[in-house]
């Protein structure tokens, strides 16, 4: 038995809207391993998109625990999650989010800018990763200059580049045709398989199928989990 | 850092360099400003260096036909020897005093027309004038009426062959043997203001007394004994209290009349001071109104662009970015945008601060601290201007900006 990666427990999120609070997500426990890759699926509102981004440090619950490596994350700093979204932790979107001014290097570099990590080791990396995802030929392309397929792999590359424990896609293929969305989710395979938990939220059965975990959510609740 | 911040400027050229304008006019302000100021300043000081900052001048003023009766009726005769001498035995904070006369004799058979001035034997040694060849004039060429004289470079230079030392020169009938050249004074000056100093280059100094007495027409009866008094106190603290003795001296002797003009070096600098003071309000009010518009300007454009980019923030953000981070990057950029508008003005500015000069006749100087005031300025206001916008865009909800379309 390997050890947690993350332990949520009775992780409850609320907005409030004026006088009411709108509950979001109300008591999730979950444990995720280094080498889980869970989809989490889930009707629209349910609060998928909430979860992850808790998990990825991103935002902080409003009551319940969660540990990251043993590290209680809702009472660290804001300079220590970002440093710990940076190194351990890999986002990818549905609508890519690349950072429109830059080209695909400098989008993939940029974890490391934010890491402090040394120039050369960031070049050398991202390089790689940028290679791993088959861009090698549109490096220096800004995001305008690439299909939806390229800049899903150039997001994937941003993600990976560093060696994150964990990557957290939300709906990644939401954008892609099927086809498209097969050889990225043959990407996430991959990283995998190198050892890179995955938490995934999907709408497709189809690509759900490509976890060895899916998680129901309704209504802020773990309403069935298959492995 | 900077190049990404660069490249995000370059996104809205014409947006960037709008907001700009003020700033670059801010700038143009202070660096027209400064550089007027400084103009002035080193012409003032350049000035005082050569009258001397010690030194108290008496200059005779030319009468009105009216004050010339007046004149008469009350037997003042103008400046003279005689208060020169009451000045030297009637302030104790006076070291020396000297004098010199304007003479309206000319060099015979020499083709060019020098000031030719007869001086007291300490004229030169209170004017710090420096000899290039041969002797000043001294005490025993006053007292035995020497026929000698000192050249200025550039008679001396004219004179050519003439103008060697031991050669004779023709004041009107009298011939003068040279005796000393002085050394070039460095610099041109233009006689206009009263505290001009005379140009040496151009000048012939005899011993008081030996020139010939003028012819005595009915004009020239009033003609003051002498043009120029100098005294030299004994240090920089007491000029201005010498300066109202000397006039409380020449007023008893030239019952009030108002033929000569105290003239005190220090005193001027003071009062250029004070102008260039009221001048330097004015401009940096126009030029710290416009900084402030055009600080205003960078706020509202860095405004706008952090609204634009939630989305870019969230990213960043997610990706690892710090709250700190975030502010460097905005700052980064508007401090780029408020340094490119400095150096745009810096450049137009010095172009306006040559072309005030050349039409105008303003002395300027552009110094390093013309140009590095305003630079250190727009950098201020880029950071001031900045900061809230900066802190705006750390201060987002990153999860809120991620969903911001
Ligand atoms: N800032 C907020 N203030 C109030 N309510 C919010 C806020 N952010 C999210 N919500 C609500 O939280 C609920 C869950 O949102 P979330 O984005 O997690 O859903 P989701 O499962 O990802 O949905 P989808 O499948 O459409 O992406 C939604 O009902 C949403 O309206
Ligand atoms: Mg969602």
């Amino acid at each position: 038995m390997t050890p947690d990666l993350i332990i949520l427990a009775q992780i409850t999120k609320q907005y409030q809207m004026g006088a009411v609070q709108i509950p979001v997500l109300q008591g999730i426990d979950l444990r995720i391993h280094q080498n889980d890759f869970i989809a989490i699926m889930g009707p629209s509102g349910s609060g998928k998109s909430t979860l992850l981004h808790i998990i990825g440090c991103l935002d902080r619950p409003t009551s319940g625990t969660y540990l990251l490596e043993g590290k209680s994350m809702p009472d660290v700093s804001d300079k220590e999650s970002s440093r710990i979204r940076a190194t351990h932790i890999g986002f990818v979107f549905q609508k890519f989010n690349l950072i429109p001014t830059l080209n695909v290097m400098e989008n993939v570099e940029l974890p490391f800018l934010y890491a402090d990590i040394d120039v050369e080791i960031a070049k050398k990396q991202a390089s790689e990763a940028i290679h791993r995802v088959g861009l090698t030929d549109r490096i220096y392309h800004k995001p305008s200059e690439l299909s939806g397929g390229e800049m899903q792999r150039a997001a994937i590359a941003r993600a990976v580049a560093i060696r994150p424990k964990i990557i957290l896609a939300d709906e990644p293929t939401g954008n892609l045709d099927s086809k498209t969305g097969r050889e990225i989710l043959r990407l996430f395979e991959e990283f995998h398989s190198h050892g890179a938990a995955i938490i995934m939220v999907t709408h497709d059965k189809e690509v759900a199928s490509f976890a060895k975990t899916i998680i129901y959510l309704k209504d802020g609740k773990i309403e069935d989990k298959i492995s | 850092m900077m190049k990404i911040s660069f490249r995000s400027l370059l996104q809205h050229k014409l947006r960037a360099s709008l907001s700009i304008f003020g700033i670059i006019c801010g700038v143009m302000a202070f660096l027209t400003m400064i550089s007027i100021g400084e103009g002035a300043r080193e012409k003032i000081i350049h000035q005082i260096e050569q009258l001397g900052i010690k030194n108290i001048y008496v200059r005779a003023v030319a009468l009105t036909e009216d004050q010339k009766l007046r004149a008469d009726e009350h037997l003042s005769k103008g400046l003279s020897v005689y208060d020169a001498d009451r000045i030297r035995s009637g302030c104790r904070y006076i070291r020396d005093v000297g004098y010199l006369k304007e003479l309206k004799q000319s060099l015979r058979d020499s083709g060019i027309s020098p000031q030719i001035v007869a001086i007291s034997s300490n004229y030169a040694q209170l004017l710090n004038i420096s000899i290039a060849q041969g002797r000043f004039i001294r005490d025993s060429d006053i007292r035995y009426k020497s026929l000698i004289c000192v050249a200025g470079d550039e008679v001396a230079k004219s004179l050519g062959a003439k103008g060697k030392l031991g050669s004779h020169i023709r004041i009107e009938d009298q011939l003068f043997k040279i005796v000393g050249i002085l050394s070039r004074s460095d610099k041109e000056i233009k006689q206009s203001s009263v505290m001009s100093a005379r140009n040496h280059n151009q000048m012939i100094f005899i011993p008081a007394g030996t020139q010939q007495p003028e012819a005595q027409t009915a004009q020239k009866k009033n003609e003051a004994e002498l043009t120029e008094i100098v005294a030299q106190t004994i240090n920089t603290d007491v000029v201005v209290k010498a300066g109202s003795i000397i006039a409380r001296i020449l007023d008893v002797s030239h019952k009030n009349i108002d033929d000569y003009q105290i003239v005190i070096p220090q005193e001027l600098l003071r009062q250029a001071e004070k102008t260039q003071s009221t001048f330097n309000i004015t401009l940096g009010a126009i030029a710290g109104i416009s900084l402030l518009v055009g600080g205003v300007g960078i706020m509202n454009i860095m405004l706008a662009t952090v609204t634009e980019r939630t989305k870019e923030i969230g990213v960043r953000r997610a990706i690892g970015a710090t709250q700190q981070d975030i502010v460097v990057q905005f700052l980064t950029e508007s401090v780029m945008l408020t340094v490119i508008g400095g150096i745009a003005g810096i450049g137009i500015g010095a172009a306006a601060v040559r072309i005030v000069s050349a039409f105008a006749g303003w002395d300027t100087a552009v110094t390093l601290f013309a140009i590095a005031v305003p630079l250190l300025m727009s950098v201020l206001v880029g950071i001031f201007f900045g900061l809230y916008p900066a802190f705006r865009a750390a201060k987002m909800d990153p999860v809120a900006a991620l969903r911001h379309e």
